[in-house]
């Protein structure tokens, strides 16, 4: 028998679930998937405009959190960016542009930081969150894409990797701009680079004035989301679906496909000190002492995904499954032990100034105090 | 109106105790002279009516309660068939009552038993039935190799350890704990949606009750408890509640029996005047098949009114016939000349009582208006079987002699009541000015208590039953071991076909679901698009980054298949917008409401309408709103109605004012108590507030009539207040205390809305005649005294005068 992930807790915290079982008609109606006028003035809408300020903000769902100096930031569902200063004891409203939910978000210093989203969105603060622009959307991402697709089938005619994009870009931005920036690495003030939906992924080199894709950096990886991205050294490590494992060993190189240690999907990547970690689907963790050349697994009987990590300051690697378990590694990172706490389902994780980690997930903000990240034996 | 010296003096004077046949009235030469064919006419009608009774069926019905021209109601009645999927559903609970656990061979044995029984009910939607005994309820989970799934009990299943394991496992995958399993893993439910409304055969809800109490009885055991929770058992216990009330009525015959014996002493005429009122219920009651109507839980209120108001009036007519014989009449003499003097202040009475009833017409609900048509046909009856056929039958058998003597020297013991000499001290200024100094102070605390009148029902659970009935205690049990709220309230969002997945109406969707998750009160929201939301992140193997509604029609069209029906129909033309709210206090539905109303004047959406309301709190929304104005609007008929037939009787302002503002001081002190008792106005209290003021005016009536009398004369106000109370004061007290008597057996209904009906009505039926018996000759110190030479003293000759009291 095939074990698989309960979605149990999944499914009911997100949104309640129907009482009556799903229909057996298996297709819906024959309409093809253009977008009508209601919807693309819904788009527009969602993308220029920020959703109503909630009343218990600190309990709407959050998908990410970061620190920004002395300050926590943490990003969610409607678009809504909540700041704390008082290690995550109260949440207020930052103001936004955008009505799409927020996927991760990082900062170059206390003040310069960047977020992203669905529909191809890319905020940016200089003000330590307590503003954002819109630098880049699905639909200007859309015609960049297009643009780099053209590009590169041009300047490789015959390739059928790159005649492929295309048509994949191409058909996706007649669909719309319907598709999620899922991750991001911060590199400083100026360099940043966000990974998606489907192997897309850009850069920037100038604190976002200017966006381009590097997706055929990537190797277009069409058919693959990329959940997790970490610098290492000059180069970085990007992590998706389906066991994807990407590699780049210099700053503006290319993109190569690693050995992967698994065929499940990863859903992020840490670094602690010089080794790195992924974790996914069904609580599998791997540690790599070499820049992703080996990889060993650590031993974990969760089935639940873990689906946010953050490395503790002590070096070792906290991890949170979407069930709302947590799981703390020693310090040479070859055992995980499970808290005693337990929390609503977890997205995101991040740690304090002071070393207090903050859950993000779908009951909002929650402090874990450091006493109490002593794993029970 | 003949007054009692007159009536006095009729009695003395030897040439008139016999009278001649041809004086009266038409109406009294009518009946009097043709007494034979009257009780045979009345014994026929009521031999036939009575047959006619036994065909009548007590009923409730959810369409009747709620007011079907409202706009809500309208659309809920439209899409009717798109709704009936999801909104009648049963959950039968088989619940450890010894703390272990559901993985338990013998427990699952018996829920498997109840399954079966629960599946053989009839009305049972046999194919969407669910429980963990269900090949429909299956587990889910993502692996590397994409989504697998199973039933949650498959055909391996032997009970062994190892399956138990196993069944935890799927349970905790199928994503049904909070659903069919309870969140302390102590109880497990069955779920059983029912066939109602066009298309299948309707419902006989008592008998799915009755058949649902033997599954209670043969399955509770030690350990095991089963509970049942849902609209087809809040209907049984209702309808059971109903018939029970029924033999209530035989409670408050014996105690009405026993007030008029201990005031007569004279079995022979106690006997009548019950025999007269029950005629009444029995015609009341024989027409109703007739008119095609049934007796539901609100008109059962109608043969214990109809009873009460007949016991009264037909005690009036027996006081004066006891009088008269006491007087030395003969026993026809004495019926034609009570006729003459009360069939119209009776007549009158009862006309108030009427319009007080009819008033109820104004209101759009069914209940409430066949509750109206219901009670002025009882009253109307009584017309015939109170004010005629009992002085025709007293005329027959007379009354015992000692009873005749003994209610004659009560009337001329002029100083032997000292309730009376307490009463009449309010006709002195000092007393009348206290008197009415604090009732305008209770007044003015009464009303700022009746400020917090609530509209709508306020307790949780089911309303129509008490907080600690069977039902609520499961409901309650439900709600806090299952994720499942019993108040929701559904809009509706209806688009062209196949349009209702477009990525337009479902960011509008979205959006309002947005909105009305920040509104407390508001527990949480589902739809289509929160769907949407749910099926994306599942589709990315459970990512919570993707729980979005993305704008990809494509991904989104599939939905109108897959989603379940309780979000959209088949035809991809209606989904629903599920609110799932915290209570459903008035002043929270009305926010809600409010809040919806204004996203959708905020957010037009080309090509989609979002349509008030379906689901309980949407159809409590539309009552609440339609009584709330109603409360208003009655009140200003009913008041207005009353103010003009005493007009119309008395022809003096200052009368008016009399009869009025005591009733006007029991309607605020019925409002505080109900804010006090947390009785909300509703369909079943609305009525009250009509029949109190309308039926409340008798005493008025008859005191003011006697009074105003007794002051043309010339007496003062004392020494008529006095001779109005020998005459007629015991006769008030007798009303009171039967009314009250009669409708506060209702107080121990097993239906909550019932008792509140009992006790506001008893409590306004109380207030109403210590005000007339205090306050009305207290105001008369201060506006009736000067009045009386406004009117000119005219001679009452004894022939023509039967017929002036009331009109």
């Amino acid at each position: 028998m095939t074990v698989g992930l309960a979605l149990s807790g999944l499914a009911i915290a997100w949104t309640a679930l129907p009482s009556t079982p799903l229909a057996a008609v298996p297709n819906g109606p024959a309409t093809d998937g253009s977008l009508s006028a209601p919807a693309t003035a819904a788009i527009h809408r969602v993308l220029s405009h920020p959703a109503r300020i909630p009343v218990q903000p600190e309990r709407i769902g959050m998908i990410a959190v970061a620190r920004a100096g002395k300050r926590m930031v943490a990003v969610g569902l409607h678009g809504l960016i909540l700041l704390s200063d008082d290690d995550g004891a109260q949440w207020r409203v930052a103001r936004t542009t955008v009505d799409v939910t927020l996927t991760a978000v990082r900062f170059a210093s206390a003040r310069v930081g960047w977020a992203t989203g669905h529909l191809g969105v890319v905020l940016h603060t200089r003000d330590g969150g307590e503003t954002w622009i819109t630098q880049l959307s699905g639909i200007t991402a859309n015609d960049l894409e297009l643009a780099a697709a053209k590009e590169e089938a041009a300047r490789h005619p015959g390739d059928a990797m790159a005649a492929g994009w295309l048509r994949m870009v191409e058909r996706q931005r007649a669909d719309g701009p319907g598709w999620p920036f899922l991750n991001l690495l911060v590199e400083d003030e100026q360099r940043a680079t966000v990974i998606g939906a489907n192997g897309i992924a850009f850069a920037t080199q100038d604190g976002g004035a200017r966006w381009s894709s590097i997706s055929a950096r990537l190797g277009h990886r069409q058919g693959h989301h990329l959940y997790g991205i970490q610098s290492d050294g000059d180069g970085a490590l990007v992590a998706g679906e389906l066991g994807l494992l990407l590699r780049a060993t210099t700053r503006n190189g290319p993109f190569e496909e690693l050995t992967s240690p698994y065929e499940g999907s990863f859903f992020g990547a840490l670094r602690s000190g010089a080794r790195l970690v992924l974790y996914g689907l069904r609580g599998r963790v791997f540690v790599s002492g070499d820049g992703g050349s080996t990889w060993r697994p650590i031993a974990w009987t969760g089935q639940a995904a873990f689906t946010g990590g953050v490395a503790l300051p002590d070096g070792r690697v906290l991890l949170a499954d979407q069930s709302g378990g947590l799981a703390v590694s020693d310090a040479g990172l070859t055992k995980l032990t499970p808290l005693a706490l337990r929390l609503p389902p977890i997205a995101g994780l991040d740690v304090t100034e002071h070393g207090t980690v903050i859950a993000v997930g779908v009951a909002g903000p929650k402090r874990i105090p450091a006493d109490v990240l002593i794993g029970k034996e | 109106m003949m007054t009692e010296s007159d009536g006095l003096r009729v009695g003395a004077s030897e040439d008139t105790l016999r009278l001649d046949p041809r004086s009266g009235t038409w109406l009294e030469r009518l009946v009097f002279n043709n007494r034979v064919a009257i009780l045979v006419v009345c014994a026929l009608i009521t031999l036939g009516l009575g047959v006619q009774m036994t065909r009548l069926t007590v009923n409730a019905s959810y369409e009747r309660m709620i007011p079907v021209d409202h706009p809500f109601i309208q659309t809920y009645m439209d899409n009717r068939a798109d709704l009936a999927s999801q909104g009648n559903v049963l959950r039968v609970i088989v619940e450890r009552t010894d703390g272990g656990s559901i993985l338990d061979p013998a427990y699952l044995q018996t829920v498997q038993k109840v399954n079966d029984a629960v599946y053989l009910l009839p009305g049972v939607n046999r194919p969407y039935m669910m429980s963990i005994w269900t090949p429909n309820t299956r587990w889910l989970a993502v692996t590397e190799e994409g989504l697998e799934g199973g039933e949650v009990i498959d055909s391996k299943f032997d009970g062994s350890p190892a399956a138990m394991a196993r069944l935890r496992l799927n349970i905790e995958r199928s994503g049904q704990i909070g659903r069919l399993v309870a969140t302390d893993w102590q109880s497990s439910l069955i779920l059983a949606p029912l066939n109602d409304g066009a298309g299948h055969p309707r419902i006989d809800y008592r008998q799915l009750s009755q058949k649902l109490e033997e599954i209670r009885a043969t399955h509770s055991t030690g350990v095991i408890r089963v509970r049942v929770v849902g609209f087809a058992k809040i209907v049984g216990d209702m309808i059971d509640g109903a018939v029970q009330v029924l033999t209530f009525f035989a409670f408050a015959v014996l105690i009405s029996m026993a007030v008029v014996y201990w005031y007569t002493r004279c079995a022979r005429s106690t006997v009548l005047v019950v025999a007269c009122s029950l005629a009444a219920v029995v015609w009341q009651l024989g027409l109703l098949p007739l008119l095609g109507l049934e007796l539901d839980p609100y008109s059962t209120l109608v043969p214990f009114l109809v009873f009460a108001i007949g016991m009264s009036h037909g005690s009036q007519k027996m006081n004066g016939v006891m009088q008269d014989i006491g007087r030395g009449a003969d026993r026809l003499t004495a019926a034609r000349l009570t006729f003459r003097r009360l069939f119209f202040a009776g007549f009158a009475a009862l006309v108030c009582d009427t319009v007080g009833f009819a008033v109820l017409l104004i209101i759009k609900i069914e209940v409430i208006r066949e509750l109206a048509l219901t009670a002025s046909l009882g009253v109307t009856i009584l017309v015939f079987t109170n004010l005629i056929l009992l002085p025709v039958l007293l005329s027959v058998t007379g009354v015992s002699p000692a009873a005749a003597q003994r209610s004659l020297r009560d009337s001329t013991d002029a100083g032997g009541n000292a309730a009376w000499r307490f009463l009449d001290l309010f006709t002195r200024r000092g007393w009348a000015v206290g008197a009415l100094a604090a009732s305008l102070a209770v007044a003015g605390g009464g009303w700022v208590v009746a400020k917090g009148v609530q509209i709508g029902d306020i307790d949780p659970g089911a309303p129509e039953l008490r907080r600690d009935s069977r039902y609520n205690l499961d409901n309650a049990y439900l709600t806090a071991r299952y994720a499942t709220s019993t108040d929701t309230l559904i809009l509706l969002v209806a688009t062209p076909a196949e349009k209702c997945t477009d990525y337009g109406v479902l960011a509008t969707i979205d959006a309002l679901e947005w909105r009305l998750r920040q509104e407390p009160g508001v527990a949480t929201t589902a739809s289509l698009s929160s769907f949407a939301r749910l099926m994306t992140q599942l589709g990315a193997e459970g990512n919570p980054k993707w729980f979005e509604l993305t704008p990809n029609q494509a991904a989104l069209n599939p939905l109108s298949g897959t989603a379940p029906l309780e979000f959209v129909n088949r035809a991809c033309t209606l989904s629903q917008v599920r609110v799932s709210l915290l209570d459903h206090k008035a002043a929270t539905l009305k926010r809600v409401i409010g809040v919806v109303q204004g996203f959708i004047a905020d957010n037009p959406t080309p090509g989609a309408r979002i349509l008030l309301a379906a689901g309980n709190s949407g159809i409590e929304a539309a009552t609440n709103m339609v009584v709330e104005e109603a409360s208003r609007d009655m009140l200003y008929w009913v008041y207005g109605a009353v103010t003009l037939l005493c007009f119309v009787t008395f022809r003096s302002w200052r009368a008016v004012v009399c009869a009025i503002l005591p009733l006007v001081l029991t309607s605020i002190l019925a409002e505080a108590l109900m804010a006090e008792l947390g009785i909300g106005v509703k369909v079943a209290t609305l009525p009250v507030i009509a029949l109190g003021v309308g039926i409340g005016v008798d005493y008025a009536l008859y005191i003011i009539s006697i009074l105003r009398v007794h002051l043309k004369t010339g007496a003062s106000l004392s020494t008529a207040y006095l001779e109005t109370l020998r005459f007629t004061g015991r006769v008030v007290l007798l009303t009171g205390v039967t009314l009250a008597v009669a409708v506060a057996t209702w107080i121990l209904s097993p239906i909550k809305f019932q008792a509140d009906m009992g006790v506001l009505l008893a409590f306004c039926f109380l207030v109403n005649m210590a005000g007339a018996l205090i306050l009305v000759p207290a105001l008369a110190s201060v506006l009736l005294v000067g009045d009386s030479h406004h009117a000119t003293p005219r001679p009452t000759p004894l022939t023509k005068d039967a017929s002036v009291p009331a009109a």
